[in-house]
C-alpha cells in the first residue's frame, strides 16, 4: 500500500522543477536529510536544461555577486559531486577566449588582469603560442587567455543522475504533474495543486526556470523571470578536432550586455559524441519558436572564423532554448519574504548549468535554517519590488 | 582507352571497375568489398544498409569531398575513392589533431 | 541570387511529387519540383541511370506506362516553361513564412558534392514559393536484431534499390525477413538475378497468402499477376515460412548466417524452433515508414497510423491545416504508389482551387474516392501484417538499437530503470539514440517502441514525434549556412 508519504503528496519540501537548478536542490535537499518531492509539468530535464551547452564557465565573469556564486559553484561540482563526475561528463577542459583585433586584444588583456584581480585563474596566451592549444585555430587571431577551469559537463545526464541520488535517498520525483496552484494557509504556502492531487510541504522552491514568473504569479507575487532565445549548432560528429572551449572576447561583452537585439558570438566546442556545438545567440523575442536562418548564418560563419577547418564540416541539426534571466542578470536565489514557506531558485540566464550546483547547496541551506555558505541578499527575490515602487 | 579502363575508380589506389548506372557502393559491393569504414565508438565494420542515401552507414571519401554516401554516389570514371571514414580534409592535420596531446595546462 | 519564385513548390518527385507536379502545371501553376534523386520515379519506379545505360526496357516493370506517362507530361511542361525541375538537389530548410508576401523560401543544397560533374553542377540555393507540396515519401521500417549491423544486413527496400537502380544483387545466399508483401518482390528479384534465397521469414499468420500477399505487392520490378507470383516463388524454391522470425544473426566482419525461430501470435519466440541457415545477404524490412521532417518542420499535425508509424494529419484534400502546404504520398500513411499518385493529383488541384484557379469538383470526388478504396485496401494490409507486439522481447542487452551513435538495448533499459527516462525524447536525450548522422531515421521507430515497452504501454503520438523532429532536413555544410549571412536580412 502507498501512503501519502511513500508517494511524496507529504513531503519536507517540494521542488517545482526538474531542470538542472531543481534537480541540484532536490539532490542537496534529501542530502540533508530532508524528505523531498519533485514536480514538473513535463518529462525531466524538459526545460532549457535539455537546450543548452553545459558549459561551467567562470571566464565570461566579472567582479560581482555572480562571480562569487560562479567560483562557489565551481567548487561543489568539484569536491561536493566530484563522485560522480564521470556519470555526467564532467570535463575540466578549460576554456580558450580569442581576440580577432589589436583593440579586443587590449580589452581582453584589461578583462584578465581584474578577473585575476578577483581570483579566477587566467594565463594570457601570445597569437603565436594559440596552436599549442588549439592546432586548427585560425592563423588571423591576435591574443588569447586561457581559463583552467573553465568545465562541461553533459546538462541532461547532470539532472538525471541528480534527481536518481536524491531518489535513492528517498525523494520522490514526478513527470508530467503541472503545478496549476498554491495551497495556503494565511500569507504561508503549505502545498501546491496539481491535476494529479494536492501535494504538502512546510517548504516549496520554485525552479521552474524561464517559467518561475508564471509560478510566482500562482502564488499572488511577482518576479521578472523572462526568456532570452539562444540557437545552437551542432555539427557531424569528427575525431577530436577542439580541444577546449573557444570562445570570442566579444562573447563575455554580449552575456553582459542587456541589448535586446539579436547578438551572436560563437562559442565552439567538442563534446564527448564527437559533435561540435556552435553556440550561441542571445537575442530577446519571447518565446518564438521559429526557426531563424540569419542566426544559424551568422554562427557559420563566425566559427568558421575561429576554426577555418569547419568549412567543410557539415552541420546535422540545431536546437534552441530560452535562458531564464532577470532584468539585473541576477538569479532569484532565496526565501521570499512576502510568502513564507517559498523559495525561489530562479533566473540564472546562460549560466544555470554551472550555477545549479552551488544554487542547490545553497537553497538546502537556507531550508535547513543553517548559516549559507554564500550570502543570498544581492539574489533576493523581492529586490525587484523596491524597483518598482 | 577502351570502354573497359574507362570503367574503372580507384579505391585506396587500387582499381575498382564498375557497371554503367552504378552507384559507388553497388561497385563496391559487385567487387565483394561489404564494408568499408568503421564505427567511431567499437570499431564495426559498416557498409550498405539502406541504399538509399537515409542511414549514413555507407560514408567515404571521393575525390577529396568527405563523408560521401556511397549507395547515393554514382560511380565515374577516375574517381578516387578512399575508405576508413577520414573527417577532416587535410589528412596531414588530422593526423596532427589524432596525436595531439592536450597541451601543458600551467599557469602563474 | 535573384529571385526565384513560383506558385507551387513540390519536394520529392516519386509517383506522389511527379503526379503533384504534372497536375499542378496542367491547370497553369508555376511549380518547381524538387528531388534528391537523380532522376524522376523516387522509390517505387527507380531505375538505372538512363544517362548512362540508355532508355531500358521495362516492360516488366509494373505501372511502368503511368510512370512513362507523367515522366512525358513533366518533360512537355519543362520545355513550356511550367516546371523547373531540379534534380540531385536536397531541401535542407524551410523558411518560416514571410509575413508580408505569404510565401516561403526554401533552402536547397546539393545531395552530393563528388561523382560526375553534370549530377554535382551548382544549382539554385534557394527558391520562394506561393504553396508547397510535400511528397518525401519514406524508408523501410526496421526492427533492430542482434547482430543487424554486421555488414551483409541490409533493409529489404536497400535490397531492392540495389537491383533496380545499380543492377546489383547484393549477395549469393540471401535470406528476407520482417512482414509484409513487400518481401516478396525483393526475394523474387533476387532469385531473377541470381542470387539463391534460402527464405522468406514473415511474422504474421498469413492465410491464403499468395493471391492476397502478391496483390498488394504491386511489384514495379514484374508486374505479375497472383497466380504468376506463386509460379515464380515454386520456380525458384523460395521457401515462404509465416510466423518465423529471424532470432539473431551471426557473423564476425560480415554476415556468415542466422537462425531463424516460430512465434507465436504476439511475437513471442517459441522455444526449440530454431533453425540455422548460411548466408551473406540478410534483408530485413518491418514496411515502411514516413519521411515526416518536412510536415514537422512546417508545423503539421502528426498521428500515429493503424500501422503504427507518425504520419501527418491532411484533409479529404491533402490540406495540412498549415495554410498553403498540402501533403501527399507515403507522408500521409504508407499506402503503395498508386495512392501516392492518387493524392499527389489531388494536392495539386486542391491547391489550384485554394489559390483561385477553376477546376473541376468531379475530378476532385473522383480522386477522393480512389483514395478511399486504396485506404481501406492499406488498412487491410497492416492489420494483416503488424508489427509483433511482443518484438522488444527479441533484443539481447547488447544489441545495438542506434547504430549511428552505437547505444545497445542495455543502455536503454539502465537510462529507463535508473534515470527514469519514461518516454523517447527522454531516452534519447540521456542516452544518444537518434542523435547521430541519420537523425533517427533508422531506429526512430525502433526508440519509440521500446520507451513504451519499458514503461508497458503503447507507443504514443509523442514518443513518435519526438524521433521525427528533424530541425534540419539533411545536413549541410557550415561553409553554404555562412554564405547566407551575407545574403539574408533579419
Ligand atoms: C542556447 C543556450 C545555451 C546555454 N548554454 C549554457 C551553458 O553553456 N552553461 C550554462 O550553465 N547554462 C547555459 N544555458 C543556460 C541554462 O540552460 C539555463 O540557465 C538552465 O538550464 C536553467 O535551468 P533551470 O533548472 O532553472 O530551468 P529548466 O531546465 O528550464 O527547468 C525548469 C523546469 O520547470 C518546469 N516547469 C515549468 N512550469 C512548471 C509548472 N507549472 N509546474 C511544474 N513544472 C514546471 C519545466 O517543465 C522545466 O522542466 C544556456 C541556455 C541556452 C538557451
Ligand atoms: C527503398 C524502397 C524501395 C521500395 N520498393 C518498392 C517496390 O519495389 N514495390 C513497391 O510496391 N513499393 C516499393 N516501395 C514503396 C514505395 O516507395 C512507395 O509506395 C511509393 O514510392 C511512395 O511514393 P511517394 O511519392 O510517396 O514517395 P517516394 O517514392 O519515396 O518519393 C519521395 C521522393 O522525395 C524525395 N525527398 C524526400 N525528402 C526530400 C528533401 N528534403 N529534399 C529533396 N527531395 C526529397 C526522395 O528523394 C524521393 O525521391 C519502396 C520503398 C522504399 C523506401
Ligand atoms: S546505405 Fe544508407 S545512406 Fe548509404
Amino acid at each position: 500500500m502507498t501512503t501519502a508519504v511513500e508517494s511524496g503528496r507529504t513531503a519536507d519540501v517540494i521542488v517545482i522543477g526538474a531542470g538542472a537548478v531543481g534537480a541540484a536542490t532536490a539532490y542537496f535537499a534529501a542530502r540533508a536529510g530532508l524528505r523531498v518531492t519533485v514536480l514538473d509539468s513535463g518529462p525531466l530535464a524538459g526545460g532549457t536544461s535539455s537546450a543548452c551547452e553545459g558549459n561551467i564557465l567562470v571566464s565570461d565573469k566579472e567582479a560581482g555577486p555572480e562571480l562569487d556564486l560562479s567560483l562557489y559553484s565551481q567548487k561543489i561540482w568539484r569536491e561536493d559531486l566530484a563522485e560522480f563526475a564521470d556519470l555526467f561528463e564532467f570535463e575540466s577542459k578549460g576554456g580558450l577566449v580569442v581576440a580577432a583585433s589589436e583593440r579586443s586584444a587590449q580589452s581582453l588583456h584589461d578583462l584578465t588582469e581584474r578577473q585575476r584581480a578577483s581570483g579566477i585563474q587566467v594565463t594570457n596566451v601570445p597569437a603565436n603560442s594559440l596552436t599549442d592549444y588549439e592546432p586548427h585555430i585560425s592563423k588571423k587571431l591576435t591574443a588569447g587567455a586561457f581559463y583552467p577551469e573553465d568545465a562541461q559537463v553533459q546538462p541532461m545526464l547532470v539532472v538525471a543522475h541528480l534527481l536518481r541520488l536524491a531518489r535513492e535517498l528517498g525523494a520522490f520525483v514526478h513527470t508530467r504533474t503541472p503545478v496549476t496552484g498554491f495551497i495556503r494557509k494565511g500569507a504561508a504556502a503549505i502545498g501546491v495543486q496539481t491535476p494529479q492531487g494536492d501535494f504538502h510541504a512546510p517548504s516549496i522552491v520554485n525552479a521552474a526556470g524561464t517559467w518561475a514568473g508564471n509560478i510566482a504569479d500562482l502564488a499572488g507575487i511577482h518576479v521578472p523571470v523572462l526568456p532570452r532565445r539562444g540557437f545552437v549548432l551542432v555539427t557531424e560528429p569528427l575525431p577530436v578536432t577542439i580541444h577546449h572551449k573557444v570562445y570570442a572576447a566579444e562573447y563575455v561583452d554580449n552575456v553582459l550586455s542587456s541589448d535586446a537585439g539579436l547578438q551572436t558570438s560563437p562559442v565552439v566546442e567538442g563534446t564527448d559524441s564527437g559533435t561540435v556545438l556552435i553556440g550561441s545567440s542571445r537575442e530577446r523575442v519571447g518565446f518564438d519558436r521559429t526557426v531563424s536562418l540569419p542566426v544559424l548564418a551568422a554562427l557559420a560563419a563566425k566559427a568558421i572564423d575561429l576554426f577555418p577547418v569547419l568549412e567543410d564540416i557539415k552541420a546535422i541539426r540545431h536546437y534552441h532554448g530560452f535562458r531564464p534571466y532577470c532584468p539585473d542578470h541576477l538569479p532569484v536565489i532565496g526565501p521570499d519574504p512576502r510568502v513564507p514557506g517559498l523559495w525561489h531558485a530562479a533566473g540564472h540566464e546562460g549560466a544555470g548549468i554551472g550555477l545549479s550546483a552551488g544554487t542547490g547547496k545553497l537553497i538546502a541551506q537556507s531550508i535547513i535554517g543553517i548559516s549559507t555558505d554564500l550570502p543570498l541578499g544581492s539574489f533576493a527575490p523581492e529586490r525587484f519590488e523596491q524597483v518598482l515602487t | 582507352m577502351n570502354n573497359n579502363d574507362e570503367r574503372l575508380m580507384d579505391c585506396d589506389g587500387a582499381p575498382l571497375p564498375y557497371e554503367p548506372g552504378q552507384s559507388i557502393g553497388a561497385a563496391l559491393m559487385n567487387a565483394g568489398i561489404t564494408s568499408w569504414r568503421t564505427t567511431r565508438k567499437d570499431g564495426k565494420p559498416r557498409g550498405l544498409f539502406c541504399g538509399i542515401g537515409v542511414c549514413y552507414d555507407c560514408l567515404l571519401t571521393v575525390d577529396g569531398q568527405v563523408n560521401q554516401r556511397a549507395c547515393v554516389v554514382p560511380a565515374t570514371s577516375g574517381a578516387k575513392i578512399e575508405t576508413g571514414g577520414r573527417v577532416l580534409k587535410d589528412t596531414a592535420i588530422q593526423k596532427e589533431t589524432d596525436k595531439a596531446a592536450r597541451p601543458e595546462e600551467s599557469h602563474d | 541570387m535573384t529571385d526565384r519564385v513560383f506558385d507551387i513548390g513540390v519536394i520529392g518527385a516519386g509517383p506522389a511529387g511527379l503526379a503533384a507536379a504534372t497536375a499542378a502545371a496542367s491547370v497553369g501553376l508555376s511549380v518547381v519540383l524538387i528531388d534528391a534523386g537523380s532522376q524522376p520515379g523516387g522509390q517505387y519506379w527507380r531505375h538505372p541511370d538512363e544517362q548512362q545505360v540508355g532508355e531500358t526496357d521495362h516492360a516488366g516493370h509494373h505501372d511502368w506506362t503511368t510512370f512513362t506517362t507523367m515522366r512525358s507530361a513533366l518533360h512537355t511542361a519543362m520545355e513550356a516553361g511550367h516546371i523547373t525541375y531540379l534534380p540531385d538537389t536536397q531541401l535542407w530548410l524551410i523558411d518560416p513564412v514571410k509575413e508580408a508576401t505569404a510565401r516561403r523560401t526554401l533552402r536547397l543544397t546539393n545531395s552530393y558534392t563528388a561523382g560526375p560533374e553534370q549530377h554535382i553542377a551548382r544549382r539554385p540555393t534557394e527558391v520562394t514559393v506561393d504553396q508547397l507540396i510535400l511528397c518525401p515519401g519514406g524508408y523501410d521500417r526496421q526492427l533492430p536484431v542482434p547482430g543487424w549491423d554486421l555488414p551483409g544486413v541490409m533493409a529489404a527496400g536497400g535490397v531492392q534499390a540495389l537491383l533496380k537502380g545499380s543492377r546489383t544483387v547484393a549477395g549469393r545466399r540471401a535470406i528476407i525477413a520482417g512482414t509484409g508483401p513487400f518481401l516478396l518482390p525483393v526475394a523474387v528479384g533476387l532469385a531473377e538475378a541470381g542470387a539463391e534465397v534460402v527464405s522468406i521469414c514473415e511474422a504474421g499468420a498469413i492465410r491464403n497468402w499468395l493471391p492476397h500477399v502478391a496483390a498488394a505487392a504491386q511489384v514495379p520490378s514484374k508486374g505479375l499477376e497472383g497466380a504468376q507470383y506463386a509460379a515464380l516463388m515454386a520456380k525458384h524454391r523460395i521457401p515462404y515460412r509465416s510466423r518465423t522470425i529471424i532470432r539473431a544473426i551471426h557473423g564476425e566482419t560480415s554476415v556468415e548466417a542466422v537462425t531463424t525461430c516460430k512465434v507465436d501470435s504476439s511475437g513471442t519466440p517459441i522455444a526449440g524452433t530454431e533453425r540455422r541457415y548460411e548466408v551473406d545477404v540478410v534483408g530485413l524490412g518491418w514496411g515502411f515508414t514516413p519521411s515526416l521532417e518536412l510536415p514537422v518542420m512546417v508545423g503539421a499535425q502528426t498521428r500515429r497510423d493503424v500501422d503504427g508509424s507518425l504520419v501527418a494529419v491532411v484533409d479529404d484534400q491533402q490540406r495540412s491545416g498549415i495554410p498553403g502546404v498540402y501533403i501527399a504520398g507515403e507522408a500521409t500513411g504508407v499506402g503503395g504508389a498508386s495512392m501516392a499518385v492518387a493524392e499527389g493529383k489531388l494536392a495539386a488541384l486542391t491547391a489550384a482551387a485554394d489559390s483561385g484557379r477553376p477546376i473541376s469538383p468531379r475530378d476532385v470526388s473522383r480522386l477522393q474516392h480512389k483514395i478511399k478504396r486504396f485506404r481501406g485496401f492499406a488498412v487491410a494490409m497492416h492489420t494483416a501484417h503488424p508489427v509483433p507486439e511482443a518484438w522488444t522481447g527479441w533484443l539481447e542487452p547488447e544489441t545495438v538499437v542506434c547504430r549511428c551513435e552505437e547505444v545497445n538495448y542495455g543502455d536503454l533499459c539502465t537510462a529507463h530503470e535508473e534515470l527514469q527516462a519514461d518516454d523517447a525524447r527522454t531516452l534519447k536525450l540521456v542516452a544518444r539514440p537518434g542523435m547521430g548522422w541519420c537523425q533517427g531515421r533508422v531506429c526512430g521507430y525502433a526508440i519509440a517502441g521500446i520507451a513504451a515497452s519499458l514503461c508497458g504501454r503503447e507507443p504514443s503520438e509523442e514518443d513518435l514525434r519526438s524521433q521525427g523532429k528533424r530541425t534540419l532536413a539533411s545536413p549541410v555544410a557550415l561553409s553554404d549556412l555562412a554564405a547566407l549571412n551575407n545574403e539574408i536580412h533579419l
